[in-house]
């Protein structure tokens, strides 16, 4: 669980720069523990440093230099600190409560700080139960956000109205914002919604460049 | 500190050692509430601040319009609704073991309390009763609610105040009471565990150890959060003399449970009017002096340990057995009886289309929930949904008792008072 | 901790005695049920009565549980209006009524129990009986803007009805929908 460099949505892809000769389109591939260590003895004085694809990208990377796009980089840091915003209604709430302690532990996704003001952060969980009364609210909290914003609907009572098809529950918060990742559950366990913070990530990091700029 | 006040240390000319006292200059006494303020003449301006509905502090959505004098608050008026979800309408159209799903969701951190209340209610309609073991189920699955309740409250009330850390440590003990409640109902929270007739199911053989384990590690960790948070100077200064409500206004607003008993009122549901199998347990019933915001802290705080000594009782205690009444009416057959006898299958057939239907007829029974007084009152008119149910929602009747509260207390301090009476809104909205 | 005093049964007998005692004329009817007294009161007299319950020293109904409706729309009056009354001393609970048709008030306790001024408003608000002398009568759980009241049996509750095959027009976007969609009104007036 969690992210880890390897298999993150988007790794930034290091191209390797022109390559002159031939160490590149060499001989067979050795196995890879094998080429670990030739890797690993080729360069010993940075510690720490991940084995590279090749000798000249290493050497790029011991430069300090990664080459990528914007796009990818500004999703990279979008959705690796998305901030929560306080919207915790009814039972998904103490559910949400529970993902960010220690069990579940939101934070390793970036999502530890949850802003009480809508102004300083960018991702609305909406976790809870919207009664008829909390609907002008929950649509002036979401505006109050600035753009790039998200909405998560967490719960079956979010989503859809869940078990309550009647005169004071709003049937879905979808008809009051617009909604990134719904995760179903009555309540969802906290897992679903680690789920879901994946699934949104995964979803910015596709986002198109354009909407950098609104 | 000692009395001797030091010279600065050379090329700082900040002093180290004791302030000294200096003269007319009013010094603000520790647990007093900022006494010099009162020296401030009040002016007639005052500003309208609204608290909520969403607030980190609130506990929910709940909505405080402050009217306020600088710092001090002059009134303070709640606005409820915003959790509204129409329940007792939903109830009058769902059958009776339908409607238990719909109780989960009232009082979310305590949800098998609402079960056991709504079934009790409805088995004093239909004039059932539960086998000893059902009982002592029922009443360790309550406790341990009640213990997960008083962890969130605990928990959430310290994260207002600045402790983050108890926040943490309760929700790690929260986890571990709702593993078990996982293993014997399948969901961590809305159990629906507690059903009219008896239980869901019996539990299964690693219930007992499960108990048994948490119970071991349990008082230690309450002990814990008391090395925290009882002694601690700034948590003391922050709630000693605060939020005051004397008993004869607790009691004229309605108020129970921890908020009534803080103010030296000993009413306990479990007590004055016992049900459900706790009338054969020995607990104490923590009361505090004062009626302040730190006398309903350490009544919880005591009631979790008593609600410990409860569990380990009647696991000790708990006897073999059905836990589900006989009464064929209400709770179905065993499934291998359906496959042998045609009577059987007709019951069952009839009690999953139909449900049961109890005599005409109108109860109140009350429970004591980890918020006070949780009460249903049942009106049937021998169909198979209650015609009418109402939820006397202690939360309800604790708030409406907040503006006495917090009138004349600073803004910081409205924070702590609505923390201390332990209100959930979904229990007060309904 | 002092000793509990035994649970009074059936329920309410010592509010009986003190109302018997003491305002002889203002109960009208008392049952029994499920070993719980309902004691019904005239309307004029509850006031009196809640003053008495709660002041007598012996009885002392100090502490409101709740107060409740239920409707019975076939029935005149149509609400049963439900007080229930704690006495921690006597440990006794008792139950009084008081029947209300929907144009008719009924006097307040708010200023004899404070506890029962936002049970009122609930009731209000939900019910749409009105209190005399309420100090706050202003909905409580509903918005200010609401119309109806929706625990009224009349009163019909429903959300959005879920789009099965035979109703698919639920399940399309606001914008493709018909313009008018069977089950859309809420409340007991169906507009056209």
């Amino acid at each position: 669980m969690g992210l880890t460099r390897g298999d993150g949505p988007a790794d930034l892809s290091l191209r390797a720069p022109a390559i002159s000769g031939g160490a590149a389109g060499a001989a067979a591939l050795p196995l890879p523990a094998a080429r670990t260590a030739l890797l690993r003895a080729q360069a010993p004085a940075i510690p720490g440093v991940l084995p590279r694809e090749s000798e000249a990208v290493d050497a790029a990377a011991r430069a300090g230099v990664l080459t990528t796009t914007i796009g990818k980089v500004v999703a990279w840091g979008r959705y690796s600190s998305l901030w929560p915003s306080l919207f915790g209604l009814a039972c998904c709430a103490i559910e949400m409560m529970g993902a960010s302690n220690s069990r579940f532990d939101l934070a390793r996704f970036g999502a530890e700080v949850f802003r009480s003001s809508p102004r300083q952060s960018d991702m609305m969980i909406v976790a809870g139960r919207v009664s008829q009364k909390m609907a002008p609210v929950l649509r002036q909290i979401y505006d109050q956000m600035p753009e790039p914003k998200w909405v998560i609907s967490m719960g079956a009572c979010a989503s859809c109205g869940g078990i309550f098809n009647n005169y004071a529950i709003v049937q879905g918060v979808d008809k009051v914002v617009p909604v990134d990742v719904y995760i179903p559950g009555c309540p969802p366990r906290p897992e679903g919604l680690l789920d879901a913070v994946i699934k949104l990530q995964k979803k910015i990091a596709a986002e198109p460049p354009t909407s950098l700029f609104g | 500190m000692s009395g001797a006040v030091l010279p600065p240390p050379p090329g700082t000319g900040m002093p180290t050692g004791a302030i000294p006292r200096q003269e007319g200059v009013p010094r603000i006494r520790p647990g007093g509430r900022g006494e010099f303020l009162e020296k401030i003449e009040p002016s007639e301006e005052l500003m309208e601040l609204n608290m909520g509905p969403q607030h980190p502090s609130t506990h929910g959505v709940l909505r405080l319009v402050l009217s306020l004098d600088g710092e001090r608050v002059r009134a303070c008026v709640p606005d409820i609704g915003y959790l509204h979800t129409g329940f007792e309408k939903s109830f009058e159209s769902h059958t009776y073991q339908q409607c238990i799903p719909l109780t989960d969701r009232m009082d979310y951190l305590a949800p098998p309390m609402n079960n056991l209340g709504f079934a009790l209610t409805a088995e004093k309609l239909l004039g059932i009763e539960i086998p000893p073991r059902g009982q002592y189920i029922r009443v360790i699955v309550a406790e341990l609610s009640r213990i997960a309740s008083h962890l969130i409250w605990l928990g959430t009330h310290a994260l207002d105040l600045g402790a983050t850390t108890v926040f943490m440590y309760c929700w790690r003990e929260r986890d571990r009471i709702l593993d078990i409640l996982e293993w014997i109902s399948g969901v961590r929270m809305m159990t629906s565990f507690i059903r009219v007739g008896g239980l869901m199911a019996d539990v299964p053989a690693e219930f007992e150890a499960m108990v048994r384990d948490f119970l071991r590690d349990f008082l230690l960790k309450v002990d814990e959060y008391e090395g925290l948070l009882t002694s601690n100077p700034i948590w003391r200064d922050r709630t000693i003399g605060l939020g005051v409500i004397d008993a004869a206004s607790a009691l004229a607003f309605g108020c129970s449970g921890a908020t009534l008993r803080g103010s030296g009122v000993p009413y306990d549901v479990r007590r004055a009017a016992p049900y459900g199998g706790y009338e054969q347990f020995e607990f104490d019933v923590p009361v505090g002096v004062n009626g302040d915001v730190y006398d309903r802290y350490l009544c919880r705080v005591r009631e979790m340990r008593e609600s410990c000594r409860i569990v380990q009782q009647a696991i000790d205690g708990l006897p073999a057995g059905p836990v589900n009444s006989t009464d064929r009416r209400v709770v179905p057959p065993p499934r291998e009886e359906i496959d042998t006898s045609m009577e059987s299958l007709i019951l069952h057939f009839k009690l999953w289309t139909e449900g049961f239907r109890p005599p005409p007829g109108s109860c109140y029974h009350a429970i004591e929930s980890p918020r006070g007084e949780l009460g249903f009152f049942m009106v049937s008119d021998g169909g198979n949904r209650p015609y009418r149910c109402k939820v006397r929602a202690p939360s309800f009747s604790n708030l409406s008792a907040l503006s006495r509260m917090v009138e004349g207390s600073l803004v910081a301090d409205a924070v702590a008072i609505v923390g201390s009476i332990d209100i959930v809104l979904g229990d007060v909205d309904r | 901790m002092r000793p509990v005093p035994a649970t009074v049964r059936p329920a309410g007998t010592t509010a009986l005695a003190c109302l018997r005692s003491g305002l002889p004329d203002a109960a009208r009817a008392v049952s029994e049920d499920h070993d719980q007294l309902t004691i019904e009161l005239e309307p004029t007299r509850l006031i009196d009565a809640v003053r008495l319950l709660r002041d007598d020293p012996v009885a002392r109904f100090e502490m409101p549980i709740f107060m409740t409706c239920v409707d019975w729309p076939e029935r005149d009056p149509r609400f049963d209006v439900v007080y229930v009354l704690r006495s921690l001393t006597g440990n006794d609970v008792v139950r009084l009524l008081v029947r209300a048709d929907a144009d008719g008030t009924v006097p307040t306790l708010s200023g004899l129990l404070p506890g029962m001024e936002w049970h009122e408003r609930e009731c209000y608000d939900l019910f749409g009986l009105t209190f005399e002398g309420h100090p706050n009568l202003r909905r409580i759980l509903l918005p200010d803007d609401w119309e109806g009241h929706p625990l009224r049996r009349d009163y019909v509750s429903f959300g959005e009805p879920v789009a099965f095959t035979h109703n698919l027009e639920w399940a399309l976007s606001p914008q493709d929908r018909p313009e008018y969609m069977p089950g859309s009104v809420r409340g007991s007036v169906e507009r056209p």
